[in-house]
């Protein structure tokens, strides 16, 4: 089985330390890649930008997705992902501060996994992450890539 | 057994993209407004000055076989008119018309319409005075196609009305202009037939000459200029408020937004990075620095249910309804079920009445609910056994629901600030509110055209209330208003 990859698309620097901590504690993911905005997260995933040459066909075993992003935002990545043949099965979590229901109904809507916000509590918080990350990266089967 | 018939309200096209209540309000306010210029402008009192016309007023004899009333004018311009009204054996009642020594074929052809009309009236005034269709009113309309150098295109109507057979006569006349709503010339003759067919009566008469018709046409088309200038700057101003409304609305959303977002990072982080402290960094803390820690965790997690709280008042107040028949007894039992699992040392007794249905929308009344039940259930923690009861009774079209419980209760002095948001009225932090739960219940009833009550005695419980609509109208169970 190839490196668990976990793609974080994340702006705010806390956030990241924080979540990176939580999916490190139990060695969930082998491999935390971190993005820093919405062109940054698509320019991975496509080989394009500061990603050209990265081998593509190497996905993630999940990306977790922030929606508040600067240049592309969180939704745009998502639907771009899905109108892409290769990207359309990948599986997206949206972690995020806001769960307004217009959020959350066009985040199902364009294709997302799943959507969780992320707890103020830091207890709540690391116990979010670490689940979630225990379910895609290890409970969670995707297609093996040939 | 609720009848589920969700319907949407009709104003409100969905939660995300709603207009504004006060975008509506605001609407309704113009459409007001601009009602009332127009019925300022086309509808003004009809006043004849001496210069815009004539008049007369007069006694009237109904004589058979005689003439009646004559009519004069300024001389000038118009009255060319003679009216002779005759009555003979079988009561045959005429006109004629004296025309201008000029006439057109259409003055002709008019003033032979009104003859005619005249002719059709008689017929209509013999069944009045032969008793067959008395009491009565006989109506005709006429439209006379004159030409515009001696009248505009108008409307003439007589009416006929006899109160009893024979016995007195009312003959009005009344020609209006179609395009404006003026009246042109108005004519009322009373007569009541004392024997033989002899009538004596009063007559009065007015109609405006042609200086006065231009006067009045020239009136009119300076009315109609201005309403049409405020129907377009009224336009304009519907336009530019909607916008600014639109914007606010954006705004306030956005705000909502930020308020959701921007506000939980740094929280997540004073949360997070206190709790990092208190981890890895045990060794260097003392029992001070460790408390302080804690307590700045604690303040933010404060913070963040405050702001859940704002965003819950905030979206009861934009939420579109969906109207459906819901039992709030029901609702009561389900969320006080999960308090009681949740706390089971508190011992509490409850008693829930069959409530009447309500229509509302389940999603916010079930938000009222929980704020109500939640803060019956907080303030009677002190209690050994605490007792709550939930109530509810229909009153005509609408249902009364009462949430009582025996805990500390508030000082009756400050329940108009109850109702307020970031308003609180216990010192003690055992009860720390947030001061929007009960801003948000009144909200709720609010939305739904109705009202909040509170009653309460210091230490001795509280019992507030919420009227609702009721789903069914029927009054059975009305305690209070007699059919």
């Amino acid at each position: 089985m190839s490196a668990a990859i976990v793609l974080l698309v994340e702006d705010n620097p806390n956030d990241e330390l924080l979540t990176m901590r939580a999916l490190r504690r139990d060695g969930i993911a082998n491999e935390i890649v971190v993005v820093r905005d919405g062109q940054e997260a698509l320019d991975y995933l496509f080989g394009t930008g500061a990603y050209v040459g990265r081998d593509v066909a190497v996905l993630p075993q999940v990306m977790l997705l922030d929606l508040k992003l600067p240049k592309v935002s969180g939704l745009e990545v998502l639907k771009r992902l899905r109108d892409d043949e290769r990207l359309k099965s990948l599986p997206v979590v949206i972690l995020t501060s806001s769960a307004m229901d217009r959020d959350i109904i066009e985040g199902y809507r364009l294709g997302a996994n799943s959507f969780v916000q992320k707890p103020v509590s830091a207890d709540d918080f690391k116990e979010a992450v670490r689940t979630l990350g225990l379910f895609w990266v290890v409970v969670n089967k995707v297609p093996s890539l040939a | 057994m609720s009848p589920s018939t969700a319907t949407s309200e009709p104003h409100v096209p969905d939660s995300s993209a709603a207009l504004d209540p006060r975008l509506l309000a605001a609407q309704r306010t113009q459409r007001r407004e601009s009602r009332r210029a127009v019925e300022r402008i086309v509808l003004p009192p009809f006043r004849v000055r001496a210069r815009d016309g004539f008049w007369y007023a007069g006694l009237t004899l109904v004589i058979p076989g005689v003439l009646l009333p004559f009519v004069d004018a300024d001389g000038s311009n118009v009255a060319l008119k003679m009216a002779l009204y005759f009555l003979r054996s079988a009561i045959l009642f005429a006109c004629c018309y004296a025309m201008p020594a000029r006439a057109s074929a259409a003055q002709v052809y008019a003033l032979l319409a009104v003859a005619a009309a005249g002719v059709f009236g008689s017929a209509g005034l013999l069944s009045v005075i032969r008793g067959d269709m008395s009491p009565q009113v006989v109506f005709h309309v006429i439209v006379l196609a004159t030409t515009a150098t001696m009248f505009p295109w108008g409307v003439k109507a007589q009416a006929l009305l006899s109160a009893t057979a024979a016995a007195t006569l009312l003959l009005t006349r009344l020609w209006i202009d179609p395009t404006t709503g003026h009246v042109l010339s108005l004519e009322a003759t009373t007569a009541a037939f004392v024997a033989f067919g002899i009538g004596i009566g009063l007559s009065a008469f007015l109609e405006r000459s042609r200086s006065g018709l231009a006067t009045l046409i020239e009136d009119s088309r300076l009315a109609e200029e201005e309403l049409e200038h405020l129907h377009a700057t009224l336009e304009e101003r519907v336009a530019q408020r909607t916008v600014e409304l639109e914007f606010a609305n954006l705004e306030l959303q956005g705000f909502t937004y930020a308020v959701s977002h921007d506000l939980r990072g740094p929280l997540r982080s004073v949360s997070g990075y206190s709790k990092i402290l208190l981890e890895e960094r045990d060794e260097i803390l003392d029992d001070d620095a460790r408390h302080k820690l804690q307590r700045i965790r604690a303040a933010g997690l404060r913070m963040d249910a405050i702001l859940d709280d704002l965003l819950l008042l905030a979206r009861v107040g934009r939420t579109a309804l969906r109207y459906e028949a819901v039992d709030l007894g029901e609702m009561a039992r389900s969320i006080l079920h999960e308090y009681r699992v949740d706390n089971r040392s508190r011992s509490v007794e409850v008693s829930i009445d069959s409530v009447p249905l309500v229509r509302g929308d389940r999603g916010i009344l079930l938000i009222a609910m929980e704020n109500l039940l939640e803060n019956a259930w907080k303030f009677s923690s002190g209690q050994e056994v605490a007792h709550l009861s939930i109530t509810g009774k229909q009153r005509g079209d609408q249902v009364v629901v009462r949430i009582t419980d025996d805990g500390i209760g508030f000082d009756m002095r400050y329940r108009d600030r109850l109702f307020r948001p970031f308003e609180r009225i216990h010192d003690d932090a055992r009860f720390e509110g947030l001061g929007i739960g009960l801003a948000t219940v009144a909200r709720v009833a609010h939305r739904h055209g109705g009202e909040v009550d509170a009653e309460g005695q210091l230490g001795r419980g509280a019992t507030f209330s919420m009227t609702l609509p009721a789903a069914t109208s029927h009054s059975a169970e009305s305690d209070s208003r007699p059919l």
